[in-house]
């Protein structure tokens, strides 16, 4: 077609599409009588859709929204942090039996509750979506974002899926099927779990707040933009590099909403309805993950001394005889460990951490900022955003893909990039004079 | 025939939006050099390159978002001369930005307060010295009680232009 | 009898206007070999026997989705006797795409401009006759909420069937494009397989676009290696 290319003057397909619109204008500005009056939706999107600004807007009112999520909904997470950091206190004093102290204070209280921790920033986000969603706004945002992606040279309709990644992988992933064309649609559910989803929010949270300090929603916001901008560039390159992916894509058509005031209550109902979906996995795989790597953790029982120390346990073992692999990029064994549980689902990595840590009498965040450095644990937090998705997103990706190869694909993918990632991280912070 | 916005007003919300927008924008830049300076030139320094009271050492999207309001509402500059009623939407949805981080500050402020009332102790004595002051007299929150006449008239501006439709 | 196709963008209000022109009875069931629902009722009109087939809403026929590929396979293999193109009028510009390719399809079109009481809220009005004098195809205006215009709707399509005009509307595409359609034309018409399937100015012009379908179709011609020399 290159041909042809240089004799029209531009991509054929492209040229024809042009010349038939510039006929349809012709004729629709004929048959046309009286001015069409303005609407409100009409008036927003001259500057929600603006070319220049409506990028922009959108980090914004993002960065809004992790503000939001982080700060405001912290003290509420303050509140069941003490409140199980008691509780573990009392356990471990008031029970007698070691073996339950150990399950209750090292299990259910620094295990389990430091996930539950995260409770109100996963319902504040979702709130916060909630708005941006039913108000309309999110249409324009996947708008501008498509029209972006689509001058870069991927297809439209990939960046709805993609917003959906933010809450759940797995909606993201099952929405694309709204993408015509089957090879666009599998490029979008490859690069999906790099859109960093609810679950990883404690991992950042945890990690950030703990060596961030006063930039932790920074670190937190920059790990979304992160996976927004991996996505892009990932698209890209299998696009140009894989010769499956080559070709004409999809168009880049949508419908937008009107605006409307979101009412209170449809709030309240949309925040509730994702945010059960975390208590109930909580609930289930959280909760009986935790009792499998509470026992590793804390046996050998005679090893480990009851649970106190943990060096000695199977998860140490484990950890230790991967620690070679991530030394390069300044994770311990702690930290390998963690990441290994996170593939059953990513608030694994803050429950391990909670177990392995909470043996401690420190609270869980000092304690992480002692095996963490501000880079390294931005380094961490790449990781845990890029690595590989959890295991129920891999089994959706192999039921929409319907292929082996592209799942497998998917994982390995994942872990290379999230190492590169990371590895960067830690290299130019060290050059840049930070430990 | 449509209605067109009395051009007293186009002009008044012209100056209101460019003079607020040209602060929001110098605040967001003032926000993004001390974050340059605290992230990459100086890591970990005490004192700010720019220490105005309430302005933020190291926030840097934070800047970006009061300097992005900024150029919104500097859009305004558009309505001085005659021309699209639309542009009215740059104020509307520049002051709607506004009211959005305005709001969001001030409940960053009230939940750094409850949560040094939980922490007690050392925490709470540091915010109620000096904590407080910070986070109340973030430049944002000042600015966004200052924006909001300029709400008020482009959105009666914006139902004038839609009729009842708004 | 004669074989209406209903075809429209999505939201344009295709489905009422099925429910209004069949009276709601219609007999559901699936495209050959696809998931995608197909719904065909009927019709009898001042003694014509109509059978309504609806065909799934797109914004185009260029093939690249299920839904498009089923629209366009229909009108060109089964050609139906007229094929009313449903369009909004309160978003012409993007309907009006639809309904060019329809007619260089050289389908037998009857365009039905729908939400026209929408469009007066609005506070603008499109001239339906102008707009069908500058297409070449018949315009009834019409308001499925209400059922206005079903009956000029229904005279339109039986005298579209019997009359079977032939839009004389054909797109400049500019005179670099121009002199390529036409020799591929001349390529066309040596091959009758193709030539009297499918209508070769149509043929030709979604040959340059690199339209994958066409292009499989035309693979197995005999006039292929020259239909390539001068795609490429």
């Amino acid at each position: 077609m290159s041909g042809l290319k240089a004799e029209l003057g531009e991509e054929p397909e492209a040229y024809f599409v042009e010349k038939r619109y510039e006929f349809i204008k012709r004729v629709v500005s004929r048959v046309f009588k009286g001015k069409r009056r303005l609407t409100l939706s009409d008036l927003l999107d001259r500057v929600f859709l603006h070319r220049g600004l409506g990028i922009p807007i959108f980090l914004a009112l993002w960065w809004a929204l992790f503000r939001f999520t982080f700060d405001v909904s912290a003290p509420l997470s303050d509140a069941i942090d003490m409140f199980f950091g008691w509780l573990g206190d009392v356990a471990r004093d008031g029970i007698a039996n070691p073996w339950l102290a150990s399950f209750v204070a090292d299990g259910i209280c620094a295990g389990f509750g430091s996930v539950l921790v995260f409770i109100p920033p996963i319902f504040f986000l979702f709130f916060g979506l909630a708005i941006l969603e039913d108000s309309g706004y999110l249409a324009r945002a996947a708008f501008v974002m498509d029209r972006a992606l689509y001058k870069l040279g991927l297809h439209g309709r990939s960046f709805i899926p993609m917003l959906l990644g933010f809450g759940c992988n797995i909606p993201g992933v099952m929405a694309c099927r709204t993408i015509e064309r089957e090879e666009d649609r599998i490029l979008t559910i490859l690069v999906n779990p790099l859109m960093s989803c609810s679950a990883r929010l404690p991992v950042y949270v945890l990690i950030g707040g703990a060596v961030l300090g006063a930039y932790a929603a920074a670190g937190v916001y920059s790990m979304y933009i992160l996976g927004i901008a991996l996505a892009v560039c990932m698209a890209l390159l299998f696009r140009h590099t894989i010769p499956y992916f080559k070709g004409r894509r999809s168009m880049f058509i949508m419908e937008l909403p009107v605006y409307t005031r979101p009412t209170l209550r449809s709030l309240l109902r949309h925040m509730y309805e994702r945010g059960v979906l975390f208590l109930r996995k909580a609930g289930t795989i959280i909760f009986s993950v935790m009792v499998v790597v509470w026992f590793l953790a804390t046996h050998p029982w005679s090893a480990t001394a009851g649970g106190e120390l943990v060096e000695n346990s199977y998860v140490a073992m484990l950890g230790k005889a991967l620690e070679p692999l991530v030394r390069p990029l300044g994770f311990d064994w702690r930290a390998v460990a963690a990441l290994f549980f996170g593939f059953l689902a990513k608030e694994i990595v803050v429950e391990t951490f909670g177990i392995l840590l909470g043996v401690e009498e420190q609270a869980l965040t000092s304690a992480i900022a002692q095996l963490f450095t501000p880079v390294t644990g931005l380094a961490f937090m790449a990781f845990t955003l890029i690595y590989m998705p959890c295991v129920a997103t891999i089994g959706v990706i192999y039921r929409e893909t319907n292929s082996v190869k592209w799942t497998v694909f998917t994982v390995v993918y994942g872990l290379l990039l999230a190492y590169a990632v990371a590895f960067v991280i830690v290299s130019v912070g060290h050059a840049l004079g930070y430990p | 025939m449509r209605p067109a916005l009395d051009p007293r007003t186009r002009r008044t919300l012209a100056v209101y939006g460019s003079v607020m927008g040209l602060a929001y924008a110098i605040i967001g830049l003032l926000e993004v050099v001390n974050a340059f300076y605290t992230w990459f030139l100086r890591p970990g320094a005490e004192e700010a390159l720019i220490a105005l009271p309430g302005l933020p050492a190291g926030d840097l999207f934070g800047g970006f978002s009061s300097l992005v309001i900024g150029l919104v509402l500097l859009q305004a500059v558009r309505l001085w001369k005659p021309g699209r009623d639309e542009d009215v939407a740059f104020v509307l949805v520049g002051s709607l930005l506004a009211a959005a981080f305005g709001v969001l500050y001030i409940l960053i402020f009230a939940a750094n307060g409850v949560s040094a009332l939980l922490a007690g102790g050392e925490e709470l004595a540091d915010w109620l010295a000096s904590g407080w002051l910070a986070d109340v007299l973030r430049p944002e929150i000042w600015l966004f009680v200052l924006v909001l006449p300029a709400t008020i008239v482009s959105w009666r501006a914006t139902r004038f232009i839609v009729g009842e439709g708004a | 009898m004669i074989r209406v196709a209903l075809i429209g963008n999505p939201n344009v209000g295709k489905s009422l206007i099925f429910n209004n022109l069949t009276g709601g009875r219609a007999h559901v069931g699936n495209w050959p070999g696809k998931t995608v629902e197909k719904k065909v009722g009927k019709c009898v009109h001042k003694g014509v026997e109509m059978e309504i087939i609806d065909l799934p809403g797109v914004y185009s026929l260029t093939a690249r989705s299920v839904d498009e590929l089923i629209a366009r396979d229909f009108i060109v293999e089964e050609k139906p006797d007229v094929v009313v193109d449903i369009a909004d009028a309160s978003n012409l510009e993007r309907n009006l795409y639809l309904t060019v390719q329809l007619i260089e399809l050289e389908a037998n079109v009857v365009v039905a401009l729908n939400k026209s009481d929408l469009a007066m809220d609005m506070g603008y009005e499109i001239d339906a006759d102008e707009l069908s004098r500058l297409l070449g195809v018949p315009v009834v205006p019409t308001v499925a909420t209400t059922k206005q215009g079903m009956e000029e709707l229904k005279d339109a399509i039986v005298k579209a069937a019997r009359e079977r005009k032939k839009s004389p509307l054909k797109i400049d595409y500019g005179r670099r494009a121009e002199a390529l359609i036409e020799r591929l034309e001349e390529l066309i018409r040596k091959d009758p397989m193709l030539s009297q399937r499918y209508p070769t100015r149509w043929l030709a012009v979604r040959l340059l676009e690199g339209d994958e379908d066409v292009l499989r179709k035309v693979r197995g011609s005999a006039v292929w290696p020259e239909v390539a020399e001068v795609i490429r």
